[in-house]
């Protein structure tokens, strides 16, 4: 007897349509899981037989062929083990003919227990996508993956073991659909705002333009200035994700089995992998590739804290990412590309033993350390960094004094949504999201030098020794100023704000 | 005594300076004794070892290094990196370090040494503070403007900011190394290095083409520093330092020393400080070196011009053509050295207003920024 069920599969972060056939035939008793499973799948024939047999039904003692196609593509993950025992059953006829037309248009996923559970699996969420498309109208998901699968707000019922899905299969019960739950939860975490971080109104206002305009930024300074503190709040100034990117986001948590809550992501992601992270971890990749911390950070922040002690090497893979906005993984038998739109926020120190620009301590590194030290960030990366600025220690006054003097963040991310909506305006129509990812015709466009401009970038590159291309940067940071500030053109004072925070090229000067 | 050496005299003094530029006092004696290097180098062990009061062992070691050291090729090396090795008895070697005790017996030496100026010694510590930059910076300046050759040694801190200042002068300034020719010692100056000399300034050493820097390479250094000058400045150092062995060597030379006040509590200024204490004269502007010159040296700027250019240095003169704004964060960081945030909290200013102003400041070259601090330029 030969069954046909269909199931999905994953291929980096997009989901495709699989068929799990089983062939049940006379011969020794063996079951056969073909069409390139993983390791993972063809444990699954462990899961499936117990599952089977502890479900109360039986299981064959015939030869099983089980073919997950299309064959050439390799298949992973856990979920399979339903699809593969829903095909076994309707192979050997434990299910009803009645069930024919529902299991023609539904789709199984779903990892099982050895008494017959169901039970929560990872990349729900862009498998289902890949249904969104097809003929295939239904799906029948984990219990616990509920939620996730509502936010697609298509026919997905919900089950908690096999038996369920066999009545539901047979119309003898109705599996509840799974609803979307409009949570409106604090997307600001109320634990961090920026109007703890006292003083450092220089670093406030930088982050404030890589915020609206979403540039990159690298803070230099010594241990203890806040680098981190800043960093970790500067989610808290962002404005919040359209629809499609929360849904962007979602599928690569999913993906990485990440998505705690199982719903949908709506706080722009803060990554801050370790220094010690391997290049591989930051990519992605792996034999069969899963997203690194570059797609996890996708649309929202990668902090990298001590940027020069992360190794040369695995700095280098950044660039990629920071130019074409995504990430290819090639391994041998497959090449996959991952979404990596991120604002990067680098931090380090002036110098290997940290208290170059110290006002009361004293450095103890020689000018050959330090050129040493920042050399480990080379140029074609800094070059993609947009606002550097130097940070100093905060002072005896500004600690104690109790009244804070800065803003919050909810009032910090009022002015960055206007910004934000001025950009999307100026872009609409375009794959531009931000000033920052502007093409080089819109840079064109809307990044004219103002009257009396081209001194000031003349004075910046013969004066303080900015390339070409930082002067590119400076005008479209300049641009983000301009909107902020709510302005049509941008001004000659914006471009002379903006040079003040390209502290990384002007070098050091060392007597 | 200007009778030209023969080319294997040369040769020899090349040999044997190659083994002893640690000791040229013993070397030159030796040279004396024998009446040539030359002679040295056939001498026999014995007659080195009795005469150099050395020990036999160090006089075969002696004879056996001063032959295997191929004097030719040291000479090609030094011609090809477009340097040349002087004896005392070339046209060029400087008159004034024939007359200090233990002259080297060869100078390794690129750029031009030619014409004889008046030299003053500027030497300081290598982790000078801001204040220490900023004199040896004005001094080593004004020292140019009126044609004094500014000798140093070209190590990292008060050392390269004299020879900096008058680099941005394109003037003359020697640099005295600890090491060979052929190596840069610290590695950062190799741009001053070349600079130096393309200034018609110039490189000088004893030690040998290759050798590096050894700790024992820098006292015989300094004593070249203060023999080729007329007197020395000493600019800040503790009280052990390479500078305060300049000015002792300076001093045993029958030379003039000069020194900068500092504050008493700080630590780079206990040497001028204790200089000044035992006698030394006090340097507050160039103006007091250039009156310690003889009048056949005769500055070519006049002192009144000296005179003039200190004021313009103040702080009113400055000020003068700047715009409310600009005047109100220029007084802000005065003698300071802050940073933005700073000065944005000090006039209570907004950041981008602070950055605009700091941009016209910069631009018209009235403060400088470094590492995200400014402070007015020197």
């Amino acid at each position: 007897m030969l069954a046909k069920v269909w199931s999905l599969g994953l291929y980096g972060i997009e989901g495709f349509i699989v068929s799990v056939e089983v062939d049940v035939s006379g011969g020794l008793p063996n079951v056969f899981i073909v069409g390139l499973p993983e390791a993972e799948v063809k444990e699954s024939r462990e899961r499936v037989v117990a599952a089977i047999k502890n479900s109360g039904f039986d299981f064959p003692l015939k030869r099983v062929t089980i073919n997950l196609g299309p064959a050439e593509v390799k298949k992973t993950g856990t979920h399979f083990d339903l699809p593969i025992a829903i095909g076994l059953l309707a192979a050997t006829g434990q299910i009803d003919k009645s069930a024919e037309a529902k299991l023609k248009n539904t789709a199984f996923v779903g990892e099982l227990g050895l008494d017959g559970s169901i039970r929560n699996i990872r990349g729900l969420l862009p498998m289902l996508m890949a249904l969104k498309q097809n003929k295939i109208k239904n799906a029948v998901v984990p219990n616990s993956n509920g939620k996730e699968a509502g936010i697609l707000q298509m026919s997905s019922f919900k089950a908690s073991s096999i038996r369920e899905v066999v009545d539901f299969l047979e119309n003898k019960v109705e599996l509840s659909q799974c609803e979307y739950e409009e949570e409106n939860a604090d997307l600001v975490s109320p634990s961090v705002d920026f109007l703890e971080v006292r003083g450092q109104k220089l670093a406030k206002r930088a982050l404030e333009i890589a915020a609206a305009g979403a540039h990159n930024v690298l803070l230099i300074g010594p241990p203890g200035t806040g680098k981190s503190m800043l960093a970790k709040r500067f989610t808290t100034i962002l404005d919040n994700m359209s629809f499609d990117e929360t849904l962007e986001v979602t599928k690569i948590y999913s993906v990485c089995g990440k998505l705690k809550e199982n719903t949908l992501i709506k706080k722009r992601p803060f990554r801050d992998p370790h220094h010690t992270a391997s290049a591989i971890a930051l990519t992605g990749g792996g034999s069969n590739p899963k997203p690194g911390e570059v797609s996890l950070s996708h649309n929202g922040v990668l902090f990298l804290d001590e940027l020069p002690e992360f190794p040369k090497s695995n700095l280098e893979v950044l660039r990629q990412p920071l130019e074409n906005f995504e990430i290819t993984v090639s391994r041998a038998k497959n090449t996959v590309c991952f979404p990596a739109k991120f604002t990067l926020i680098a931090a380090m120190n002036p110098c290997p033993c940290g208290y170059l620009s110290h006002p009361d301590r004293d450095c103890t590194c020689t000018p050959v350390q330090v050129r040493r030290y920042r050399s480990k960030i080379s140029g074609p990366l800094l070059d993609r960094i947009d606002l550097s600025i130097e940070l100093s220690p905060v002072k005896y006054e500004e600690w104690q004094s109790t009244s804070p003097d800065g803003e919050s963040s909810q009032k910090i991310r009022e002015r960055i949504a206007v910004a934000r909506k001025i950009q999307r305006e100026r872009f609409a129509g375009s794959t531009t999201t931000a000033n920052a990812f502007m093409t080089s015709k819109e840079f064109r466009t809307y990044c004219k030098l103002p009257e009396g401009g081209g001194e000031i970038m003349e004075t910046a590159m013969k004066k303080f020794g900015l390339s070409a291309r930082s002067l590119d940067k400076i005008l479209k940071v300049a641009r983000t100023i301009a909107d902020i500030e709510n302005c049509p053109d941008i001004k000659r004072e914006h471009l002379m704000e903006v040079i003040q925070y390209r502290s990384i090229d002007r070098g050091m000067v060392y007597e | 005594m200007n009778k030209a050496v023969t080319e294997n005299e040369k040769l020899a003094r090349i040999k044997i300076n190659a083994f002893s530029y640690m000791r040229s006092d013993w070397c030159g004696r030796l040279i004396n004794v024998f009446g040539s290097a030359e002679n040295v180098l056939k001498a026999t062990t014995q007659d080195i070892s009795q005469n150099g009061a050395v020990s036999i062992e160090t006089a075969e070691k002696f004879l056996s290094e001063t032959s295997k050291f191929d004097a030719r090729a040291e000479l090609d090396k030094v011609s090809n990196a477009g340097g040349s090795i002087l004896t005392a008895e070339d046209e060029n070697y400087p008159e004034s370090l024939k007359d200090i005790p233990h002259p080297p017996i060869i100078l390794y030496v690129k750029g031009t040494l030619k014409p004889e100026r008046v030299r003053v010694a500027m030497v300081g510590t290598r982790r000078p503070s801001r204040y220490g930059i900023k004199t040896a910076t004005l001094l080593s300046r004004d020292l140019a403007l009126c044609k004094i050759t500014v000798v140093s040694g070209m190590a990292r801190g008060i050392d390269s900011v004299a020879h900096k200042a008058v680099i941005d002068l394109k003037e003359i300034t020697w640099a005295v190394l600890g090491t060979g020719l052929g190596k840069c010692y610290p590695a950062e100056n190799k741009k001053l290095a070349s600079e130096i000399i393309d200034n018609g300034g110039a490189l000088i050493t004893e030690i040998p083409f290759e050798r590096g820097p050894m700790a024992f390479h820098f006292p015989r250094r300094n004593r070249i520093i203060a023999g080729l000058s007329y007197l020395t400045v000493v600019v800040e150092g503790p009280i052990k330092s390479g500078a305060l062995i300049t000015a002792k060597q300076a001093l045993e030379q029958g030379k003039e020393v000069l020194a900068v006040p500092g504050p008493i509590d700080s630590p780079t200024s206990e040497g001028p400080n204790s200089l000044i204490r035992d006698g030394a004269g006090i340097v507050t502007s160039a103006l007091d070196i250039v009156y310690h010159i003889p009048l056949q040296y005769k500055p070519q700027v006049s002192t009144q011009e000296l005179e003039n250019r200190d004021k313009q240095n103040t702080d009113v003169s400055v000020g003068k053509n700047l715009s409310e704004d600009e005047k109100a964060v220029f007084n802000c960081i005065g003698q300071q050295c802050l940073n933005l945030d700073e000065i944005s909290c000090k006039l209570d200013w907004s950041v981008p207003k602070v950055s605009a102003v700091l941009f016209e400041l910069e631009a018209n070259s009235i403060l400088t920024c470094n590492t995200g601090k400014y402070e007015k330029k020197i």
